[in-house]
């Protein structure tokens, strides 16, 4: 390897520290390093190295794909990064415990196997996979200050060793320190900016259905155009036959609406306990009997589960911790990827809290319209079941849906414009105006979002959710319990559905082979079948090294007494080659095939140096040298003095 | 979408040149890893590559700065050899001189040569498909040689060092120098400073030769037409034989005017005859192409036109380009060299009649001893030349360059392969 001694290491262990894989960073770095102190080497051709490259490759293909059918994206690519160094570890280790010093690019490329280049181009391995260590942990995604200093560190080390030496030490050390600060401050106005953008962009442009916020939901409510919502299927649910579709499953409710947007307000999360065993978790009290909804979640990164009303109980989830809030969403934390729960669902009453007053407000903006509706229905005098009803049969006869929206008229909000002239939208103007009226009937309610259960798939004999099923619709608080009121008209599912294209078939169909396959592996992780397959590949692995090493031991301490030993000459230890050293240091290297006095006159003609002295040692150097009787040991002496003042003279010279 | 994708290819490759040049190999590591992260990086929340993003962004950025504020001053004086041979590696000579007040080192030496691309015109002729790979093959044929980037020791100012630059001539042909530059790695050691000065040169790089058997041309000793004139010096100075009373017809200069005066009747000086071997070396260059065929003929041509004896006879190269040429070498004429450099130089012609050169050869006929034809193919107008040759009584050698078998060949014709000429050349 061609890096500092310990560089790639640090890089190895940086790794271990972001990533958590301690052991393994360990051991790489010791393997890798550990050439420098062993003599011992192996004397590989390039079809081994081939083969080496083929197992990495290999290798490769078959973690990517373990990764995708377990995680998905984008998850799959990132852990495939975090363990790239490890993944190509072979082949490095392949070249530091050869005799090659470098590797021909046909190693790692097929296509120059078969066409060679005109030159061929070999590469050193080492600066790679010290890059690679760097990439893999920044995949690890650890926040924190921690890893830019790591980086700035390890990225400094090599770059201040191999600096030309002509520029002073601190102009290098201060562009470092520059960069270092510029790039600090570009790293957070870029995590910045993506935070912006994901708050400024529509929800569903910023991942959509597959990831809830459940501190704010930003509707599409005033985008003008047609909306479109993907094919993908989030999520399948197995369901009490008892339960009737559509069942609303419910992942965040809101209760302060600004301008478009639904806010949650004061809705920490609360710890809630196991109960019982681990994988059990209660969020209230259900006497008598629960009915069972099975929910298989492939939303990537999504925090929140999706639940029915009235869940009670949440079991077969391997959660590390779960967090409920006022508001009733169920946050969870579990490992990355695909995972499934049951959902036990009790009769009535809440898992959460009662109305508070926000849950009355209607915002200013939208009082004028909202109140001319809830007027022109009386809703204020009416109970509360017969106000829902009224509200419910109004929108019925009265609203159409539509994914189509038109450019308000001036001076009126969009839901104005809903409620007052188009009477045509998507859900989230049903929930938002049903809410809002709702409110001013004196009926607390907030905003729910979620996922109507509608499709049944016969290929997974269970329901499929789209994302295209998002779903927004009302809580409201009547008769001492939350109730899902959803206005939005039936027709929705119709209208969503027709919008499918003719390939999502093909795409579903590749869904479900990556959820039985996702299924399967979570299966066998859980009886320990992926440890069986690693104790497996471990043989595997040891049968490549064989075939790859065996009977390729380079004789390397036979080759070093074979070698020819240096020839000694006379005058070898003169003090001039000290001299002739230390001007090529200073920029005058002797030339080949250019004598001694040449050299001497060409410097002192160049730089105007006084080689008077020089000349006067030379001269007895040429003696030393090849004078048959050899130096007397006066005048040997006076070399040693001469040369030596010289050099403290032109030390000093080189050093101001 | 011929146009698009010829500018688009130029650009790719111009930025990759423009790259090479720019970066060290820490520059390029840099710069790989600078894509990668930002691709992995792309969004914050998923991974941390962002910041390596921006921190190598901001580490190029200042090194590029700096690069192109601390550019170096040097003076290049390259002493170059006087030709080169096709597939051989060479060597020269350049010493490059600190102009600057302070030492520089990280630095190498850059050969600017002439721009390799394809022209569009032969972009658009000689693909079948607009593919980079074909691209790259076209700039790889028109590429002549390849010199390697030389690295230079630390220079104190005012210092001057000398270097041997090493290259690889790929093909025949003149390789144009444009300029060369000194490169000097900033204090970072990722990007370069150039300095360049303008160095046009050229340096002609001569077919690549193969070993002749020996060879017994046959032929008998023919006139030649001036004489000694012809072989071995310029103007008046002729070989002197005698003279001769003045016969009508006989040029003015000839008088001897000092007999003229002593013996009262015109008197001319004469001169020897003279006889010489004087050979052809026919070259076929009516092809469509530059292909390999064509080169192995002219790699043919270039054996045979060093390989023969010019002390004691004559060789005229013949062949057809823009016109029909005639070189001859030999007795004072050009040396052999200089049909090399010629050769060096030869293109196909494609789309001329082969008439021509059957014309050309057979009008030099009377003078010549034997013919040595190199021929790319076997078809009708060539057996018409070799046949009137064949009729004429002239002693041939016919060496035909073919990828494949030719049927029914006669005995004498010797059918030689691309890649397998020297061992179809020891058969001979």
């Amino acid at each position: 390897m061609n890096t500092p001694a310990f560089l790639l290491a640090a890089a190895a262990l940086f790794w271990g520290a972001q990533t958590g894989n301690w052991l393994v960073a360990a051991a790489c770095a010791a393997l890798l390093e550990a050439p420098r102190y062993a003599a011992g080497r192996w004397q590989l051709e390039s079809a081994q190295f081939n083969r080496v490259a083929d197992f990495c490759t290999v290798l490769l293909a078959a973690l990517a794909l373990y990764f995708y059918f377990s995680f998905g994206n984008p998850r799959a690519i990132t852990l495939l990064f975090q363990w790239m160094p490890v993944i190509v570890l072979p082949l490095a280790l392949a070249q530091a415990w050869s005799t090659a010093r470098a590797l021909d690019l046909s190693v790692l490329f097929w296509s120059l196997r078969r066409n060679p280049m005109r030159r061929a181009v070999r590469l050193n391995l080492g600066y790679p996979m010290y890059v690679l260590w760097l990439l893999a942990a920044s995949a690890a995604n650890r926040q924190g200050a921690a890893f830019y200093a790591g980086l700035v560190l390890l990225c400094a080390w090599p770059l201040l060793l191999a600096r030309p030496r002509s520029y002073a030490l601190p102009l290098t050390a201060g562009m470092l320190l520059a960069a270092a600060a510029a790039g600090y401050g570009g790293q957070l106005g870029l995590h910045q900016l993506q935070q912006w953008l994901e708050a400024a962009a529509p929800e569903w442009l910023a991942g959509g259905g597959a990831r809830t916020n459940p501190y704010r939901n930003t509707t599409d409510i005033g985008s003008i155009g047609e909306l479109k919502l993907s094919q993908r299927i989030l999520l399948r649910v197995v369901a009490d036959p008892a339960l009737k579709p559509p069942i609303l499953l419910h992942r965040a409710s809101y209760d302060d609406y600004v301008g478009g947007t639904w806010v949650a307000r004061n809705a920490r999360f609360e710890q809630l306990a196991p109960f019982g065993t681990a994988s059990v978790w209660k969020l209230k009290d259900a006497p008598g009997a629960l009915r069972q909804i099975v929910v298989y979640d492939d939303s990537d990164g999504n925090p929140l589960l999706s639940l029915p009303l009235n869940t009670a109980r949440i079991a077969g989830l391997a959660a590390s911790e779960m967090k409920m809030n006022p508001l009733g969403a169920v946050q969870v934390e579990h490992k990355p990827g695909y995972f499934s729960y049951r959902a036990l669902v009790g009769k009535s009453g809440s898992a959460y809290g009662p109305p508070t007053a926000r849950d009355l407000v209607v915002p200013r903006s939208e009082t004028a319209a909202v109140s001319e509706i809830a007027d022109d229905l009386g809703l204020a005098a009416l109970p509360p079941e017969r106000a829902l009803s009224a509200l419910k049969h109004y929108f019925a006869e009265r609203y159409s849906y539509s994914t189509w929206q038109r450019k308000a008229a001036s001076g009126r909000t969009p839901l104005a414009e809903f409620l007052l002239a188009t009477h045509a939208g998507h859900c989230e103007y049903f929930a938002s105006a049903t809410t809002l009226l709702l409110r001013a009937a004196g009926i607390p309610a907030r905003y729910a979002t979620g996922f109507s259960v509608q499709e049944w798939s016969a290929l997974d004999q269970a329901y499929v959710v789209r994302e295209r099923h998002a779903h927004a619709w009302v809580r409201a608080w009547i008769g001492g319990a939350w109730r899902d009121v959803d206005t939005t008209p039936p027709t929705w599912f119709q209208a969503e559905a027709a919008q499918a294209p003719s390939w999502s078939p093909l795409a579903d169909l590749w869904s479900w082979a990556r959820f039985r396959l996702a299924a399967w592996s979570a299966q066998a992780g859980e009886r320990g079948w992926s440890a069986a397959l690693i104790w497996l590949a471990l043989p595997l692995f040891a049968w490549l090294a064989w075939r790859t090493l065996s009977g390729r031991r380079a004789d390397t301490t036979a080759g070093r007494s074979a070698a020819p030993s240096r020839s000694t000459w006379p005058g070898e230890d003169s003090e001039f080659y000290l001299i002739e050293r230390r001007l090529a240091e200073l920029g005058h290297a002797r030339r080949n095939a250019e004598t001694v006095t040449e050299w001497l006159a060409r410097i002192a003609t160049h730089t105007g140096l006084d080689v008077e002295d020089l000349r006067r040692a030379a001269q007895l150097h040429y003696r030393y040298r090849f004078d048959p009787d050899g130096l007397p040991a006066a005048q040997r002496e006076a070399l040693r003095t001469q040369a030596l003042n010289w050099l403290a003279r032109h030390a000093a010279t080189a050093a101001a | 979408m011929w146009r698009l994708s010829y500018r688009i290819f130029r650009a790719v490759s111009g930025l990759w040149y423009w790259m090479t040049r720019r970066f060290t190999g820490a520059g390029f590591l840099a710069l790989g890893t600078l894509v990668t992260a930002g691709a992995l990086g792309i969004d914050t929340n998923q991974t941390l590559a962002y910041q390596i993003f921006t921190f190598l962004f901001a580490l190029l950025a200042a090194a590029m700065l700096a690069a192109l504020l601390l550019r170096p001053q040097f003076r290049i004086v390259r002493t170059l050899p006087r030709m080169i041979t096709a597939g051989q590696s060479f060597d020269y000579r350049v010493s490059v001189k600190n102009l600057g007040t302070r030492p520089a080192d990280g630095l190498a030496l850059l050969e600017e040569l002439s721009d390799p691309r394809p022209a569009y015109a032969e972009f658009r002729s000689a693909l079948r498909f607009p593919s980079y790979r074909g691209w790259w093959r076209l700039a790889l044929r028109n590429q002549v040689a390849h010199i390697d980037e030389t690295v230079l020791p630390l220079l104190a100012p005012q210092a001057e060092a000398e270097v041997r630059v090493r290259g690889l001539a790929y093909r025949r042909g003149t390789l144009q120098l444009a300029g060369a530059s000194v490169a000097r790695a900033d204090p970072l050691g990722l990007v370069r400073g150039l300095a360049r000065s303008s160095l046009p040169d050229k340096l002609v790089v001569l077919p690549r030769r193969y070993s002749l058997p020996r060879l017994a041309l046959p032929g008998a000793r023919r006139y030649q037409h001036g004489g000694v004139t012809l072989a071995s010096s310029v103007g008046e100075s002729e070989e002197f034989m005698s003279l001769r009373d003045y016969r009508p017809g006989d040029p003015l200069q000839r008088v001897h005017w000092k007999s003229y005066a002593r013996s009262g009747k015109p008197v001319v000086k004469e001169y020897q005859d003279e006889f010489f071997e004087r050979h052809a070396l026919v070259l076929d260059t009516f092809t469509d192409r530059d292909s390999a065929v064509f080169e192995e003929a002219v790699s043919l041509a270039a054996s045979f036109a060093c390989a023969l004896d010019t002390q004691e006879s004559l060789l005229d190269l013949m062949f057809v380009g823009t016109q029909s040429y005639c070189y001859t070498a030999g007795r004072g004429q050009m040396q052999a060299e200089s049909l090399l450099e010629i050769l060096a130089g030869v293109r196909a012609s494609a789309g001329r009649d082969f008439l021509r050169l059957q014309h050309s050869v057979l009008a030099r006929r009377t003078a010549l001893s034997a013919c040595i034809l190199v021929l790319l193919a076997w078809d009708e107008a060539r057996q018409g030349l070799v046949r009137a040759l064949q009729r004429s009584g002239l002693p041939l050698l016919v060496l035909v360059v073919s990828e494949r078998d030719i049927a029914a060949a006669p005995a004498w014709l010797r059918v030689l392969r691309p890649g397998k000429i020297q061992e179809g050349l020891a058969r001979l």
